[in-house]
């Protein structure tokens, strides 16, 4: 039976302990090394054992699912993933690797929020909804302010702080929730509205379930912290002017 | 009608919620249904322990807000029917 590859790779803050078949010598040969300062790793990923137990969960790689599990192990995260049908590459790679880190994200109370966030003076705005609801078209029309991402948000632990990854927080000044309309119309939500609306728009999928209270928590600081409105609009509508940023 | 009063429901596993403003909301993981409840829905939402019947809960809900015994044990009745269909609650 043939031998199993194990490293180690410092990606972002984590200290993951990667385990793969042979096939991924080459790829190994390239990643960069590194350990946490304890040693340990915080998230291992095994591609060897099949997954079976834990929670399943699943990524989306180059239109195919690649499934697998999750389970907590002490104070490590284990993921397991079954990737014999798809050769090992660096695409591949990046995905369980960013996966990795949103469960640890997730774990320790951040959140993952589907929308669009626009910056000006390092302050952001949130602009969430399903897709085709507009949240994308309102951001870019915008000239005050540049978008920081239109798709996917990272919201810090208990916190108000929100970016594109979790490496460039700013904080937030509002939360839009973004319906298409006949004209424009903007509403002050309460905060139980406004969480309602952050539980609709939250990644649930991308994060382990044994963290869901812990994000439940988040969406409440948040709900309360930061003023919300539901926000109607045609997608045609001057938004620089309706909802100037000084 | 007499059978319902003396079921008992519990909250479904997978429906995380919290109390806000008296208000209660939740989110069916399954579904990804989100449910907003008012005050005395919440209210009920809170006493579903698997351990009071619907007829406690009524009582519970009269002593708690001024509302006759008829129209609690309506509003009730048609409530733990919605929360049944969106698959938050389940009978013990």
């Amino acid at each position: 039976m043939a031998r199993a590859l194990t490293t180690h790779v410092q990606w972002h803050d984590l200290a993951i302990e990667l385990v793969a078949p042979p096939d991924w010598s080459q790829l190994f040969d390239e990643l960069p090394e590194g350990v946490s300062s304890t040693g340990k790793p915080q998230i291992e990923i095994d591609l060897l054992d099949h997954p079976s137990g834990g929670a399943p969960i699943q990524i989306w790689v180059d239109g195919r699912w690649i499934r697998g599990d999750v389970r907590r192990a002490g104070s490590t995260w284990k993921l397991r993933f079954c990737c014999r049908e798809r050769p090992p590459d660096r695409q591949l790679l990046w995905h369980l690797l960013e996966r990795a880190r949103m469960i640890d994200w997730a774990s320790r109370g951040g959140l993952l929020l589907h929308g669009c966030g626009i910056e000006n003076q390092g302050r952001v705005r949130i602009f969430l909804g399903p897709s085709g609801s507009g949240k994308t078209t309102l951001a870019r029309k915008h000239r005050q302010a540049r978008v920081v991402s239109d798709e996917f948000l990272w919201v810090e632990p208990h916190g108000r702080r929100v970016g594109p990854n979790a490496a460039r927080l700013l904080n937030v000044e509002a939360l839009f929730f973004i319906f298409q309309g006949a004209s424009f119309q903007l509403k002050k939500l309460t905060p139980a509205e406004a969480l309602a609306g952050l539980m609709a728009n939250h990644f649930w999928a991308l994060a382990p379930e044994i963290a869901v209270d812990i994000a439940m928590d988040s969406m409440r600081a948040l709900a309360i912290a930061v003023p919300s409105f539901r926000l109607e609009s045609t997608l045609d509508d001057d938004v620089e002017k309706l909802l100037p940023m000084e | 009608m007499g059978e319902m009063l003396t079921a008992r429901f519990c909250k479904a596993t997978k429906v995380p919620w919290r109390i806000i403003e008296k208000d209660a909301i939740l989110v069916n993981l399954n579904s990804k249904m989100v449910l907003h409840l008012n005050e005395s829905a919440a209210e009920i939402w809170k006493v579903l322990d698997g351990q009071r019947t619907v007829g406690a809960i009524i009582d519970h809900l009269c002593a708690e807000f001024e509302v006759s015994r008829e129209d609690a044990e309506r509003d009730a009745l048609e409530f733990l029917g919605q929360l049944q269909k969106a698959g938050a609650i389940e009978r013990r």
